[in-house]
Parts: C-alpha cells; sequence; structure tokens
C-alpha cells in the first residue's frame, strides 16, 4: 500500500531543509536540534520517527504543527506551512504526555475539543459519546482526568486526537508509560486507523512499537536524518535465509540434511531450532487466561524448577483457587 | 443634612469624546509608528527579513494567497503613513514661510499628520483586524468557558469569601455617628472590593496563560484549528464574565447589608441618589467705576486647599453659578405646572477673621442666594421688585408672579462651615428661560469680615431623585472597569513575560495610575517642566546644573547656548514623562465612591465615557498581547 503510495506520490506531509536551532536571549546558538531534515510522508502510510532521546524527533512533530517556528527550511502539512492554522482542522495530535485538563472529566474534555473545531453541539456528543466508547472509559467518563491512571488519560488523549476525524493523526511516544495490554491497545488502533485509510506519524524510541505498526521509519540521530526507508526492507539481513517448518520434529537426521543442502547452495548453517515466542506475546496470553479464569494463580514450587515447562494454555501451572 | 460633592478634577464627559479621540490618535499613532519603525529595524538586524515583505507577527515566511492580499494592504497603509507625512512636512514648512495667519497650510499639516497617524495605526493593527474578523465566537466562549470552570474548580475564587466574612461582620468594629453611616459603609465596602478584585483580577489573569504553557495544555489548543487570537480573547472574556458575575454578586450582598443597617438619619442625608445639574463658576467684582468685572477666582485666603475661592462678607464681591445647559424637562411647561419649587443645595466653607460668627441671632453667616435670568433682570429694576412684592405680600404665590416677570428671585439665610443647605425657588422663574437667557445663582456674604468659600461643585440644582439601588451598581461599575482593566493587562503582559513579572507589571502600571502619582507626571509634562512656580529648578539636568553649581531654585541662569541645549534635552525628557504618563491607566475615572456615599447618581455620560476611555487604553494592549502571542514559540 505505502509503495503504491508513493509511487501515486500523494504527499501528506513533507520538509524541505528543516532546520531548527535553539538560540538564547541574546540570539546566540544553544542547540542545533535539527538539521536539514528533508522528509515526504505519503497519505495512507504509518510513518514512524525513530530516534534516542534529543534526537529530534518531538522538534520535527512539534514543527509541523506550529507549535516551533523552522529557523530555516519549511514544514508543510497538506501543502501549508506549520503555523497554518487552517490545516489543523484535518489533523488529531496526541502529545507525548497527553497535556489534558485534569479539572475536566472526560466527556467534558472531548466537548471542549469539538468546540475548538467548531463541531455543533449534536455531532460534539455523537462523537465525544463513539469515542468514549471506543478507547473503553464509558464507565469513567464523569470522573476527573486528575484520577485517571496514566494509561487512561492516554486513551482520552486519543480520542481527543480523533474527535474531528482526522485525515493525519500525529502520535508523539503512543506508548510511553503504557502497559503491555496497554501498548497493544495502541498498536491496534494504529493499525485500526491505517486500514480506515488515515495517515499517521508516530515517533517513539520504544524500536518493537515502531516495528510492529510502522510502513515506513525515519531514523534520527543528533537532529540529522540517518536512515529512510521501508521497516521490512531497512530490517531484511540479505545474507541470511529463515526457514519455518510445522509438523515436523527437530531430529539430529533433520539437521545433517538442511545443512547438507544449505552447503550445496554455497551457504552455512549458522543455527537450527524450535522458534521461541515474545514476552508481549506471553504476557497477553496469560492476562486473557487470566481474565477468562479469575481463580486460576502461579505456583511458586514450580518457579523453583528449572525444568518446568513453559507456560501455555494446556499445561498451566496454575491451580484452581478454592472458590468460597 | 451633610453631604457634599468635591471633585477638584472633573470626570470625563461626553463632550470631551471629540478632543479624547484626537488625542488618542495622535498617541496611538506615534506609537504605531515606532513600533512599526523599530520592528523593522529589529527584524533586519536579526535577520528576519523585512517587516513589509514578511507581516507584523513573523510566521508568514510562505506566502499564500491570502498573505499576498494582507500584504498588499499593508503596503497601502505604509504609502498613506508617506503621503501623510509628506503633507504635514510640506504643510508646516511652506506655513512657515507664508508666516502667520497661513491657516490653510496649517490645516494641510494637521491632515497630513492624522492621515499619517490612521494609516500606521491601520498598518499596525491590520493583521489583527483581519485576525480579528476570522476568529469564531464558539471557539472564544469555549476557551472562556474552560477559563471559568478551571477558576472554580480549583477554588481561586474562595478569597471572595474574606469579603463576605469582613461585611457580615465589619460593622462590629467600625464607629460611626449614624448620620455618616452610609457614606462610612459604602466607602469601606467600595474601597475593600476594588482592592479585592484587582488582586484576584491579577493574580487569576497572570497565571491564567503561562499555566497553559507551562504545562502544555495549550499545545492541545494550538494544534487545533484554533487562532492565537482566540486563545488570547477567551482567556479575556472568561475571566471578565466570571469576576463581573462575582463582583455583582458581592456587590449586592453587601448593598442588601449596608441598606439594611443604615440609621433613618443616614437614609436621609447620604442615602440617596440626587440627580443633580452643575453650573459654571465664576466671580464678580465690582470696581471703582462701578462696574461688574468678572473673575476666574475671588480672594485668596491664603487656603492651601485651592478647591474654593473666597468672597468677601460686606463686600461687592459675588460667586455666580451659571447654568448654561438646564435638563430639557425643566423648560417643559406641564412639568413647570406640576413642580412649583425647584431645589438647590450648597455647601460652603467660612473662612472665619473674627472668634465667632456675625450675621445676627440666627448664628451663622449671613448670604444672600439670588436666581437671576440676566435677560430679564437688571439691578436698576430692583426698587420696582421690591415695592411690588411689599404689595403683594399677602398672596399666596406672590414670588412666582414675581419671578415670572423680574427673572428674579432672593433668599435670604445664616449658613454654618461646611453644611449641606437646601433652598427651594419658584420654577417660574424658568418658563420665560425659553425665550432665551439662563439661570444664574448669585451668591454674596452680608456678614461683615467673613469670607466664604466656594468651589465649581459647592452649588448645584437637584432636578430628581435617581434610583438608589440603580446608582449603587454604576458605582460598582467603576469597580468593574477595573477589573476589566487589570484583567486584559494581566493576560496582555503574560503572552510573552512569566506570571510573576506580569503581576509585578499590572501592579507598577496601578501604582502609576493612582490620581496622585497622574497629577505628578502630569506636572513633568512639557508645558510646565520650565514653570517655576509647578517645577521649581527646572528639568532633571537643569536640577543637577544647580546642585553641582550650588545656585539656588530661583536663581536666573545665564543666557548661552549649553543652557539652552541642557534645557531643551529636559523638554526631551518631559516628552518622555509624558508618553508614560499616556501608558498608564487614569484610575481617577473609575472611583465613583464618592457619589454613592454622598448621595449623587452618577451622571450616565461621565460614565459611559469612562467605559469609552477604558476601550481606547486598552485596545493597544491588546494589539501588543496578540503579537507578542503570535510571534511565540508555544513550545520553545
Amino acid at each position: 500500500m505505502s509503495t503504491n503510495n508513493q509511487v501515486n506520490g500523494e504527499v501528506l506531509v513533507e520538509t524541505r531543509n528543516l532546520t531548527k536551532v535553539y538560540l538564547d536571549f541574546w540570539g546566540r546558538k544553544k542547540k542545533e536540534a535539527l538539521r536539514a531534515l528533508n522528509l515526504q510522508i505519503y497519505r495512507g502510510e504509518v510513518f514512524g520517527l525513530l530516534g534516542p532521546n534529543g534526537s529530534g524527533k518531538t522538534t520535527t512533530i512539534k514543527l509541523l504543527l506550529g507549535l516551533l517556528f523552522p529557523t530555516e527550511g519549511e514544514a508543510l502539512v497538506f501543502g501549508r506551512p506549520g503555523t497554518d492554522v487552517a490545516k489543523n482542522e484535518r489533523i488529531g495530535y496526541l502529545p507525548e504526555e497527553s497535556y489534558l485538563y485534569r479539572f475536566l472529566n472526560a466527556e467534558e474534555t472531548l466537548d471542549f475539543y469539538g468546540r475548538l473545531f467548531n463541531l455543533s453541539p449534536e455531532v460534539r456528543k455523537k462523537r465525544a459519546e463513539e469515542l468514549i466508547e471506543k478507547v473503553g472509559l464509558s464507565r469513567d467518563k464523569k470522573r476527573p482526568l486528575r484520577e485517571y491512571s496514566k494509561g487512561m488519560r492516554q486513551r482520552i488523549g486519543l480520542a481527543q486526537a480523533l474527535i474531528n476525524d482526522p485525515e493525519l493523526v500525529i502520535l508523539d511516544e503512543p506508548t510511553s508509560g503504557l502497559d503491555p495490554i496497554g501498548t497493544r491497545w495502541m498498536k491496534d488502533l494504529i493499525l485500526e486507523l491505517k486500514a480506515q485509510g488515515k495517515t499517521v506519524i508516530m515517533c517513539s524510541h520504544r524500536l518493537d512499537d515502531v516495528q510492529d505498526v510502522c510502513d515506513r521509519i525515519a531514523i534520527l540521530y543528533e537532529g540529522e536524518l540517518k536512515e529512510l526507508g521501508r521497516v521490512d526492507e531497512l530490517l531484511e539481513i540479505a545474507d541470511l535465509v529463515e526457514l519455518r517448518a510445522r509438523g515436523v520434529r527437530l531430529t539430529e537426521e533433520l539437521k545433517r540434511d538442511l545443512e547438507e543442502v544449505i552447503r550445496r547452495h554455497g551457504g552455512t548453517v549458522e543455527s537450527v531450532q524450535h522458534p521461541t515466542t515474545t514476552l508481549e506475546e506471553l504476557f497477553l496470553r496469560i492476562v486473557r487466561e487470566s481474565q477468562l479464569h479469575p481463580g486460576r494463580r502461579y505456583l511458586p514450587q514450580v518457579e523453583r524448577s528449572p525444568m518446568a515447562a513453559p507456560v501455555s494454555a494446556g499445561s498451566a501451572p496454575v491451580e484452581s483457587a478454592a472458590r468460597s | 443634612m451633610l453631604a457634599a460633592l468635591v471633585i477638584e478634577t472633573p470626570y470625563a464627559s461626553l463632550d470631551q469624546l471629540g478632543p479624547a479621540l484626537i488625542n488618542w490618535l495622535n498617541s496611538a499613532g506615534v506609537c504605531a509608528m515606532l513600533f512599526l519603525l523599530l520592528g523593522e529595524i529589529f527584524r533586519w538586524l536579526w535577520g528576519k527579513g523585512s517587516l513589509v515583505f514578511h507581516g507584523l507577527a513573523g510566521n508568514l515566511g510562505q506566502l499564500s494567497p491570502e498573505e499576498v492580499w494582507k500584504r498588499r494592504s499593508l503596503w497601502l497603509w505604509l504609502t498613506l503613513i508617506g503621503v501623510g507625512l509628506v503633507l504635514a512636512l510640506l504643510g508646516t514648512v511652506l506655513g512657515r514661510g507664508a508666516g502667520q495667519g497661513s491657516t490653510a497650510w496649517a490645516s494641510v499639516a494637521l491632515l497630513g499628520w492624522r492621515l499619517a497617524a490612521l494609516a500606521a495605526i491601520l498598518a499596525f493593527a491590520w493583521e489583527f483586524i483581519l485576525e480579528l474578523l476570522v476568529c469564531r465566537a464558539r471557539r472564544i466562549w469555549a476557551l472562556a468557558r474552560l477559563t471559568m470552570l478551571e477558576t472554580i474548580r480549583q477554588k481561586a475564587l474562595w478569597s471572595f469569601a474574606v469579603l463576605v466574612l469582613l461585611v457580615l461582620v465589619g460593622s462590629w468594629f467600625i464607629q460611626v455617628e449614624p448620620k455618616d453611616q452610609w457614606r462610612t459603609y459604602v466607602d469601606i465596602l467600595y474601597r475593600t472590593l476594588a482592592i479585592l478584585m484587582v488582586i484576584t483580577a491579577t493574580v487569576l489573569a497572570c497565571f491564567a496563560l503561562p499555566n497553559d504553557i507551562r504545562r502544555q495544555t495549550i499545545h492541545t489548543q494550538i494544534t487545533k484549528p484554533v487562532r492565537r487570537l482566540e486563545i488570547l480573547l477567551g482567556r479575556m472574556l472568561g475571566l471578565i464574565v466570571l469576576l463581573t458575575v462575582m463582583l455583582f454578586i458581592i456587590g449586592n450582598l453587601g448593598f442588601l447589608y449596608v441598606f439594611r443597617e443604615v440609621s433613618p438619619m443616614a437614609r436621609a442625608a447620604t442615602m440617596r441618589a440626587r440627580l443633580y445639574q452643575l453650573g459654571e463658576l465664576h466671580f464678580e467684582e465690582l470696581d471703582n467705576e462701578g462696574n461688574w468685572q468678572r473673575k476666574r477666582t475671588g480672594t485668596d485666603v491664603g487656603d492651601e486647599f485651592v478647591y474654593r475661592s473666597h468672597i468677601r462678607g460686606g463686600a461687592p464681591q459675588e460667586a455666580v453659578w451659571t447654568f448654561y445647559r438646564l435638563p430639557p424637562f425643566l423648560l417643559d411647561k406641564s412639568w413647570q405646572e406640576r413642580n412649583k419649587r425647584l431645589t438647590v443645595e450648597f455647601m460652603f466653607d467660612i473662612y472665619r477673621m473674627t472668634r465667632d460668627y456675625e450675621g445676627g441671632g440666627a448664628g451663622g453667616v449671613a448670604v444672600v442666594l439670588r436666581f437671576v435670568n440676566p435677560r430679564l433682570w437688571d439691578a436698576a429694576l430692583e426698587a420696582d421688585y421690591r415695592r411690588e412684592a411689599q404689595e403683594l405680600r399677602y398672596k399666596e404665590d406672590w414670588d412666582e408672579i414675581l419671578a415670572r416677570k423680574y427673572g428674579f428671585y432672593e433668599v435670604p439665610l445664616h449658613i454654618a462651615d461646611l453644611r449641606t443647605y437646601s433652598v427651594d425657588f419658584p420654577t417660574a422663574i424658568l418658563e420665560r428661560l425659553r425665550e432665551g437667557g439662563v439661570l444664574q445663582v448669585r451668591v454674596a456674604c452680608r456678614s461683615f469680615g467673613q469670607y466664604l468659600g466656594m468651589g465649581p461643585n459647592d452649588l448645584y440644582l437637584v432636578v430628581g431623585e435617581g434610583s438608589l439601588y440603580w446608582n449603587f451598581l454604576k458605582g460598582l461599575v467603576g469597580i468593574w472597569a477595573l477589573t476589566v482593566m487589570v484583567t486584559v493587562l494581566g493576560v496582555c503582559f503574560s503572552t510573552y513575560v512569566n506570571a510573576l513579572a506580569s503581576m509585578l507589571l499590572c501592579w507598577a502600571l496601578l501604582f502609576l495610575g493612582l490620581p496622585q502619582v497622574q497629577k505628578f507626571l502630569g506636572e513633568l509634562g512639557p508645558e510646565t517642566i520650565h514653570r517655576m512656580d509647578v517645577n521649581p529648578g527646572g528639568g532633571p539636568l537643569e536640577a543637577m546644573y544647580r546642585l553641582a553649581r550650588g545656585l539656588p531654585m530661583a536663581t536666573p541662569l545665564p543666557d548661552n547656548w549649553g543652557i539652552a541645549l541642557m534645557q531643551k534635552i529636559d523638554l526631551g525628557y518631559a516628552y518622555l514623562f509624558r508618553a508614560i504618563s499616556g501608558i498608564v491607566p487614569d484610575l481617577y475615572q473609575y472611583d465613583r465612591t464618592l457619589h454613592v456615599a454622598e448621595g449623587f447618581s452618577i451622571p450616565g455620560g461621565e460614565l459611559l465615557m469612562s467605559l469609552i476611555l477604558l476601550v481606547g487604553y486598552l485596545v493597544p494592549y491588546i494589539l501588543a498581547g496578540y503579537y507578542l502571542l503570535n510571534a511565540r514559540e508555544i513550545a520553545a
């Protein structure tokens, strides 16, 4: 899809030689946060800005949103400069810390941001209800945000970013501070937005998140663009071949046969083994099981056993708690 | 009865609207030209490109069609400034060449200058005006609502509980005579309310935007289709609405409390809302040729309080109040038929030259008040008048008949020092004012050796009674205006500096706006900087020179080019002080405590004028606040 967009060339966001230098009161250079960044982001793709702290990810986003002014170059969104107010009609923005008014509740928050989009009362009410439902805050919609957990604030933050049904969603560290369940929820939502045809720009320093959801990424380091391209292409290791097979046991004979085949094609086998799942997958599975079977708990004596089998649906080392 | 309307400096009235507008145009025009010039210089110095080419707010680098249009409009105004200035220069130079009396060239110069000033204001405010046109009420109200909710839910209004407490228990600690209750309570209530409103408004206004920026909650606003002007206006509106409601509630609670507490004596004396009509005071004195000479002041008795001027008892000297303008209904025949009498109230200062009052057994100074229509009355008619009065004295309406015929009515009485008296006179004297003429009240002192002191507002016609509650609310409008002023100033300052600095700036301006400080600043103006009676010793440089040379303040300085240059520089200082006094508010216009406390209805025209002045004063600050917020990198 992204490739098609690139070919079709509908550029939503573009930076041309974008540079940001922070100056002190006397106009002296304090820090060069971004240096001559050139990017093009296409309609319908999920684009990740990747980099360590201070690499210029958030600065880029703030320049696109008009929160900062470029020192040199241009930051164009929908072909208009970042400082143009009208372009914001089509943008949804989730800041890193979900900086919302903590004295408002979820309904009031969405109503307030709906008013800023000049939405009529009926549309505001309808959208607010839908979004509160979507982000799973229906039961807490009357509580002030100061009572919300970090994850809940991130959810309502995302809801406010979607109140105008934007074409472009900009997410600044969307999974920062979230637990694995929240992280998965956020990633699923980003993929859902992509499925709806929306363009998503996210910046993060959590590499796994970016890998899971992004079509293309840009890697920034100390304000400079170091890498730009499709995630699958960038992550591909061209001189390694991975083989996956189902319905066969890994025996010595199989290993030898595989080595023979690989050798005949001029290569060498580095390792042959059963694959492992990710820790995230494992965690989520346990949470799902716990939700299905609330009484079950972990047996400590099993933990001490080095030979304990991995936790799975069929052979979980859990026991049913006595129910009163 | 004791009530005094001692107003040393008159309040601005609607009659002064024209001159006030011209003054505003001149001051704002000069400021706008200076800002345009300074902006251009700084932009050039910092390499940010020309103001003319990039617009005023600093973020119009990439030009869209609308911005091209904006730039062209700006160019138009800049051209007009140029044309205006050239006209002004030509008018001045050619006018000088043409010599004295060249009014045509002077008019050209004036017209050119005003054109340039207006174009400069438009050039400076152009982006603001265009931005204002595209602002949306729903967004502004959303931000105002947010401000109100924030203030209420963060319990910022608890400070008002202090005032409620003060109002409720205040009378336990205040010892006042029953007759003074209304004026004392009103005075305390208004002043406490004013202080509390100013402090609350300053704190709320100065912290609103900086808190939003510090907590980064403003990021979620800026990234919506919200204009920065909408944020500025929303913040101001929210605070103003909230504080208005609070002022109304607390003011009414205070009114109820005071109303309940006041003694009957105070109700009769000052708990009123007299509709009054002021006249113009001058003095007349008989000269050696037997002609009455008109004078601006009477006899100077050496009193430091210069508000009142004196007339000598037993001397041919009179104080004359002329009522050039009377409310139209007073001249209405049917009204005059319904109301046979009209009241004049007065209060005079008695300056005693002997130990006790003279003037007979009545125990006071003998005074005679004469109500005169000079078109009908002449001193030569006095004998006829007295003879006819003697003949008609048994008729019930003799005074009306004579007042109608001669345009004259006389009341002799004895008065005590600084006590308010009330005298009725027949409205028949007003009847023939329809044909022309004016009403004069001439006051003479008949007690030899005593002096009567009078100020412009010491005598007035009581033309009706207004609503006490309405007058109380009008008094609150003054406090409201003050609240609006500090709210707007606080929000505007906080667009650039932090909350504490904004608060200090607000309070510094308010301090400079106090009447005493204003008077001082006024005396440092170019007209008075070299006047010996106002600024003995001259301006700052001259004063330093005198100190260094050990010259007394009154010693004339040598006449040479060095002294002339020094005095020119002092004159420059004087213009600087004048500019400073232009950016500070005139708080005097908003203090209406005296009217309400003394039982006088606040003239609606004056109140309206004070609000117009407020708008004129605040508009440049709002403009500055908008440009500063627009030029600010919110996330920096």
